[in-house]
Formats: structure tokens, sequence, C-alpha cells
């Protein structure tokens, strides 16, 4: 049983707090000069895993603020895990994707496989990493929410079994009609563990809407599977090739030996160019 | 270029065997690993954004020759405002 996140957006004020739990848990900078935690222009980067961007929308005729957290969703299938041929991307059984810097390559297939772009490259390191959002795995592990939901003031974020919070998210929905009929992250590619409900439509906060239903990975794993197999029956191909050839070579020689049996000379390489 | 009989364990000597003639070929190949070693040290310094021209919302391809050019339609459509 995979753990999740919902998060109700209607209950955000925008504080803040969130950003500040995550940087501290994960020991990240500030960057606010190169990209802002909080506000509209707020965008996740190397060291922002989780920002809280503004958005002036209108709803009953009026203009309000609402905020939208952004953070990895952590995909039940992840994009990101089935591009890595490192294997630096890992789903774990609890629920979040983990990235492990110690097998990156820093090929950055991740960043263009995940959907949501949310991993990041550190541009300005001579070393770089991929990062993201761990969902503070270990906290996970150990049955504690992550740092972000643990300190949120207006509860926005709850911490749960993912399929008891999508039956807690559905009566919500069901019994406020202010709400959006939709759960963001439902069904998305595949599902995710963090999944989201709103008072205002998704494609007015930034979210990426009319994705597919079908996990990503799909798409490939049908012939990404027969990549060991196909290796495997090629190295027996030209192996056999090889042996072919080699045989006929070796029995070239043995006739031209029996033929004629002198010795050839053979040129040492010290002798071939005098000193 | 034949160093073989004059090298031995503890002091290379080379009076019988290096020698290194400058050929204008070799002079434009030691100007290009210059100029790469330079990149190189510039790179490890600055960070592989300032030498790709690649950034997070553009994250693959080969950054210089479609994208660095403003006009560029491929620039326009990784950096539109959604």
């Amino acid at each position: 049983m995979s753990k999740g996140v919902l998060v109700d957006l209607s209950k955000c004020i925008g504080c803040g707090s969130c950003t500040v739990a995550c940087k501290m848990y994960n020991q990240n900078q500030w960057i606010e000069d190169r990209s802002p935690t909080c506000g509209a222009q707020a965008t996740l980067a190397d060291q922002n895993w989780t920002v809280i961007k503004s958005f002036e929308v209108e709803k009953d005729g009026k203009p309000v603020w609402r905020f939208v957290k952004e953070q990895c969703l952590h995909c039940r299938e992840p994009a990101c895990a089935s591009a890595c041929f490192a294997k630096a991307f890992q789903k774990t059984p609890e629920g979040p994707v983990v990235y492990y810097p110690s097998l990156c390559v820093g090929c950055r297939y991740c960043m263009v496989a995940c959907p949501f772009s949310v991993p990041k490259y550190e541009w300005e390191k001579p070393l770089p990493y991929v990062t993201k959002c761990m969902m503070c795995a270990s906290r996970v592990t150990n049955g504690q929410a992550p740092a972000c939901v643990s300190v949120c003031p207006t509860h926005v974020m709850t911490f749960g079994d993912r399929d008891a919070l999508l039956e807690q998210a559905k009566t919500i929905i069901a019994n406020n009609p202010g709400y959006v009929q939709h759960i963001y992250g439902e069904k998305e590619v595949g599902g995710t563990e963090w999944i989201y409900i709103s008072d205002v439509p998704f494609e007015k906060l930034g979210f990426k809407t009319g994705l597919t239903e079908k996990p990503l990975p799909s798409y490939t794993s049908t012939f990404m599977t027969y990549t060991p197999i196909f290796g495997g029956a090629w190295a027996v191909v030209l192996g056999g090739i090889a042996l072919f050839t080699h045989r006929k070579d070796k029995v070239a020689s043995k006739e031209k030996s029996e033929s004629d049996p002198a010795p050839r000379k053979t040129i040492e390489p010290d002798e071939r160019r005098p000193s | 270029m034949s160093a073989r009989h004059e090298m031995t364990h503890a002091g290379i000597s080379f009076r019988q065997g290096w020698r290194f003639s400058i050929t204008p070929f070799r002079l434009v190949l030691m100007a290009i690993s210059a100029i790469s070693l330079a990149l190189i040290m510039f790179r490890l310094i600055t960070g592989l954004g300032l030498v790709t021209n690649l950034n997070d919302s553009w994250p693959w391809a080969y950054g210089f020759p479609l994208t660095s050019c403003a006009a560029s339609p491929w620039r326009a459509a990784a950096t539109a405002p959604p």
C-alpha cells in the first residue's frame, strides 16, 4: 500500500512554510534572485524542490488569488525511472520516487521524460547532478509525513494511504459543489501519489491537463524489454560468423603448411628499422 | 621517434631516441588542443549551462546552432509562456 498526499488547493494561503521546511530538511540553498520559491514567478529549480506559485484568477465574477504547491507528483509508474538507464530513479514500495546521485550519469533523459518537468539540473555546478523532490522518503518509510506536509498551518495537505486519500477526495468533491469535479493525479499518466482537488479549474492554475491516462512507461516497455534478448541474440549471431571465418582461415593455413613445410621467416619488430 | 635502447627504469635517457619536429599540421593540432583545454577549464568553472546554452526548460539537444539564435522557432517554442 503506497503512501500519498492529498492537496486541497482551496485551503492554501500561500504562506510558503512548506518551501522553507523543504529547504531546511533537504539543506537546499536559497536562490531567490534566480528562481523564487513563492509568487507568480516561482519555479522549480535545482535548489527549489517545492514552490508555491500564485495565480490571479476569476471566480464567480471576482478576481481571487490561488496558490499552487508544485513538487514531484511521484507517479505510480514514473517515466523518469523508465527513461533512466542507470537506475538512478527508483520507485519505492512506500510511494516516493527516489533519485540516487551516485548512480546518475548526468544524461538528463529523465528531464525530457517527465510529463510534469519536475527533475532539474545543476547547470552551474562543475560536476552537476539532477535534483528533485523525493517526498522525504526516509520520513515516509518511518510512517512520518514529508517535511512540507508536517508544517502546513492551514492543513492544505493530508498524508496517508493513497487509496484512502482518494476516497476522501471523492467524498469532499461530491459533497461540495464548489469544487471542480476532478481529482488531478487520480488517473493522469496512470495515477500519481500526490493528488489535488481545487475550486478553480486546474488548467487556470498551471496544471497540465489533457494528459493520457496510460502510464507513460507502457508506451516503450513492450519493445524495450526485448533489448537484452536482442543483444544476446546478436552476440550469438556475430560469434557464429566469427567462428566460421576463423575456421576458414585455420583450414587454409593448415592446408598451406602441409603443402609447404618450410617455416616462414618472421621479422621481429626490432629488426624492422635499424637504429 | 624511437627511444627503446636508452630507456631505463630509474632515469629515462632520451639521448638517442625522441625527436619531435614541429610541422605546420602539428601546430594546428596544438592550437586545437590549447583551445579545447581552455574550454574544458571554462566549463569546469562556470558549469554546463553557460557552455551548452541549455537550461531546465530546454535540457537536451545541441544548443548552439538552433537555439542560440533569438529568432529560432525552436527557441521560441521552448521558452514561450504556456
